[in-house]
């Protein structure tokens, strides 16, 4: 669905420049007040989400200012907030991909107006869940050999207590990891199913090219 | 900072080479330059707001470890201690990621307001990446406003409580209010920016030389990344 449609006189790429700025400032902004509460969840993927979301449709071309979303977030939030960050880029990555590549084109129901069915809920709940898995597997090693198994974040209170009980380093980084990220990645993807509902619909034509 | 784009990339990689290569007793040389560094550049404030982070980080982590190598029925503080900062500990690990993660803000975060766009582009980014990153940097603060103006507002309706909990539990509506807010006044600003004066279109065009590089700043740069790679190479030898 590559469009080289132009809106309001302008190219359409343009046209993403503060919707991507937008949902980068959600991913710092929300996820700094989660990181300061150190509570077992991160909130700092909504962003990227929603941006994938609103951008599905324009080929690879939405993918690739998916993750730049993602990327750019963690260097802006290492910047301002957390150090660590941007060392968790290629998390983002992932999320972005996806949330593009999987969730947006499983989930025609958000497209359409109306009430969601059970269907739909069922399929958000799943996707979240699944999403969670991705972000897990991609951060442990990260978590594990980079940081070696202890970032600052909520999740790594459930690492320590883990390591405490005699598990290895890995094994307690993947389980903490697959305890707090499919319930965090779901209410993510919860929350931006619902910003995207709410997000008027002049601007969804924009980020979709049409 | 008004350093050369160059610079800032040797800054990078000498980041990356702390991080892959660096042990804790080089990790303490670079750390002391990185702090000369930040007081070379003038970058003060950037340097305390990175150190609050910091050091909240290292006691967090410092500490957890400590309870994970601690014997509750059988204490022995020394020990434990000794086993924290060791020099191929998991907390020395964080250490080094801490110092990189410095140079990283101070290669990435180190210039005016208006310099955005000017420095992502010196660093390879092209034209829209660069505008995002300018943008986004500007509308962090924004969001945060917007979000206690949400929780403020909806106090008022009496649907949010002053208690965290409450908050919580309404974060999609506090979300939603957040989110169609900002919507709103960005899409607003920025339809006026560019249908009306075209001011964004002039930096977009002209922001490339906006900014001189100062030689001093370079030539510090230039001289952290060579020393930290070299205080890296001797450890490895």
């Amino acid at each position: 669905m590559e469009t080289e449609a132009q809106t309001d006189g302008i190219d359409t790429s343009s046209n993403l420049i503060p919707l991507a700025a937008l949902c980068i400032a959600l991913n710092v902004g929300l996820g700094t007040v989660v990181n300061l509460l150190k509570a077992p969840v991160y909130l700092d993927a909504i962003g990227t989400i929603l941006f994938a979301l609103l951008a599905y449709g324009r080929s690879w071309k939405g993918f690739a200012w998916s993750a730049m979303v993602g990327a750019l977030s963690f260097v802006i939030g290492a910047i301002f907030f957390n150090p660590v960050l941007v060392w968790f880029i290629p998390t983002q990555i992932a999320i972005a991909a996806f949330s593009y590549f999987v969730i947006a084109p499983s989930l025609p129901e958000i497209y359409q107006s109306g009430a969601f069915t059970k269907k739909a809920y069922f399929k958000i709940a799943l996707l979240g869940l699944l999403l969670g898995v991705v972000a897990g597997v991609v951060s442990a090693p990260i978590i594990a050999y980079v940081f070696g198994g202890i970032t600052g974040a909520g999740a790594s209170l459930i690492t320590a207590f883990l390591m405490k009980a005699g598990e290895t380093l890995f094994t307690s980084v993947v389980a903490s990891g697959l305890a707090s990220e499919p319930l965090d990645k779901l209410l993510q993807l919860a929350l931006a199913v619902a910003l995207f509902r709410i997000t008027p619909s002049r601007v969804r034509r924009i980020a979709r090219g049409g | 900072m008004l350093a050369s784009g160059n610079a800032r990339i040797a800054l990078l990689i000498a980041a990356i080479v702390v991080a892959i290569a660096a042990d804790l007793r080089a990790t303490i040389v670079i750390f002391t330059l990185s702090v000369v560094l930040y007081g070379v550049t003038g970058q003060h404030r950037l340097l305390a707001s990175y150190a609050r982070p910091g050091v909240v980080l290292a006691s967090f982590t410092f500490t957890l470890w400590l309870l994970v190598y601690i014997d509750l029925s059988n204490p022995d503080f020394p020990d434990a201690f000794g086993r924290v900062i060791a020099n191929d500990s998991p907390f020395a690990l964080i250490l080094k990621m801490i110092v990189a993660s410095a140079v990283v803000v101070l290669a990435l975060g180190s210039y005016p307001d208006g310099a955005s766009v000017s420095v992502a582009r010196h660093l390879g980014f092209n034209g829209d990446v660069a505008l995002v990153f300018a943008t986004a940097r500007a509308l962090v603060w924004n969001i945060r406003e917007n979000f206690d103006r949400s929780i403020t507002a909806l106090h008022a309706h009496g649907i949010v409580k002053s208690s965290w909990v409450s908050r919580l539990s309404r974060l999609p509506q506090i979300l939603a209010l957040t989110w169609t807010a900002s919507l709103d006044q960005s899409y607003s600003r920025s339809d006026t920016k560019w249908k009306l004066n075209r001011f964004v279109l002039y930096l977009v065009e002209h922001s490339d030389a906006a900014i001189p590089s100062e030689r001093l700043t370079t030539f510090a740069c230039y001289c952290f990344a060579i020393l930290s790679i070299s205080a890296c190479l001797v450890d490895i030898l």
